[in-house]
């Protein structure tokens, strides 16, 4: 008796019933039963980064929410002193870009790959509009010396222009306006931080999107892009009032 | 529209190849649902409308309401784009529960910070 035959043969692989009726697509994993799950996984991994990004901007919305409450009349004379033309227009070019955004899941949805190039791209452009709007508004704070620190000025606070409908604040309150500014930059700050990374990965989209991968039922990452995308906008429609509008009339 | 490549949809407009009737998995089945460009311009003139209506509620002298009106406006508007821009409307009671419950807990951290914050002794010691 040889001893090949006392060692048992190793069982046969298990083939899990779902490779026998269908061929896989090329983008799904290996540690997906399906593509249904695997996109499932995907969106769910997405909204648990969404919800940290909740937290991120919920504290800085509420030292926001905070402050106010402490400095009033420094937060409504700050926050008059930005413009809010600029600011309005901001809001519709972010929300435009997120249309154009959505439109760009539903053109990688039908596998139109010409649609969904011209999504991207008009995404993309919207994305800078909205960062050079926020570049002049920036410049004119620098101009102002509007910018929380050893340059600030709290003359059009004490002394506002002739004109101007504002009432004068108090030398301290007048020196709190710094915290409304430092809010208003961390948080406008942060924001068109998060565009500016959007804009990168757009970028790549677009790149990648030219060889067809999108359009061929791997929606995935246009549609994880997109809830990022929607997210940034949900943070602006939130930012808009706050910093804007307190007391306009 | 007909010369587009279609994906292949059932009469509720879902998608048949996304949907996978092998996935036992998964045992809500959720078939993929393409939202329609109607829709999207549809929501998009609702957040511009919300926009305008939230500039001129700013203008009007409401007193305390104004912040209230403000803030409601907002939420309006996020939950427009979170239920169809993020179409959290067509998913899974998964990624619904996921969401509602992210927000929940922010609503907690806040009105638990509120609670300190309003339930302290200002200016008595």
């Amino acid at each position: 008796m040889s001893i090949a035959s006392t060692i048992p043969h190793p069982p046969e692989p298990e083939i899990h019933a779902s490779h026998d009726v269908h061929e896989h697509p090329f983008y799904q994993k290996h540690h997906f039963e399906t593509a249904e799950q695997q996109r499932e996984a995907a969106s769910f991994g997405m909204w648990l980064f969404l919800l940290t990004e909740i937290m991120f901007f919920g504290g800085l919305f509420f030292a926001y929410l905070l402050y106010r409450n402490w400095y009033y009349d420094a937060f409504v004379a700050a926050s008059n002193s930005i413009s809010l033309p600029l600011g309005l227009t901001n809001t519709v070019v972010l929300i435009s870009s997120s249309f154009t955004m959505a439109m760009g899941v539903w053109a990688a949805e039908i596998r139109n790959k010409k649609y969904l190039q011209t999504a991207l791209v008009a995404t993309i452009v919207l994305g800078f509009i909205f960062l050079g709007i926020k570049t002049v508004e920036y410049k004119a704070k620098f101009d102002e010396h509007h910018v929380p620190g050893a340059s600030f000025d709290i003359a059009d606070f004490v002394h506002p222009p002739a004109g101007s409908h504002e009432k004068p604040l108090t030398v301290d309150m007048a020196n709190h306006t710094q915290i409304y500014f430092s809010l208003y930059f961390a948080m406008t700050g942060v924001h068109a931080f998060h565009m500016i990374i959007g804009i990168a990965i757009l970028f790549v989209l677009l790149y990648k999107a030219r060889t067809g991968l999108y359009t061929t039922g791997y929606v995935q990452p246009i549609e994880n892009f997109g809830l990022y995308w929607h997210f940034v906008d949900i943070v602006w429609i939130f930012l808009f009032p706050f910093l804007y509008l307190i007391n306009r009339h | 529209m007909s010369t587009h490549n279609l994906a292949p949809v059932d009469a509720h407009g879902d998608n048949l190849d996304a949907h996978d009737p092998a996935n036992v998995v998964n045992p809500e089945h959720v078939a993929h649902h393409i939202v329609s460009p109607k829709t999207y311009a549809l929501i998009f003139g609702v957040l511009m409308l919300g926009t305008a209506l939230t500039v001129i509620a700013s203008e009007l002298p409401l007193g305390i309401f104004n912040a209230p009106i403000a803030i409601a406006i907002a939420c309006t508007k996020a939950v427009f784009v979170v239920l169809f821009f993020m179409h959290v409307k067509y998913s899974s009671k998964l990624v619904k529960l996921t969401v509602s419950a992210g927000f929940f807990t922010f609503f907690v951290l806040v009105m638990m910070t509120m609670l300190d914050y309003v339930s302290r002794a200002w200016g008595r010691w």
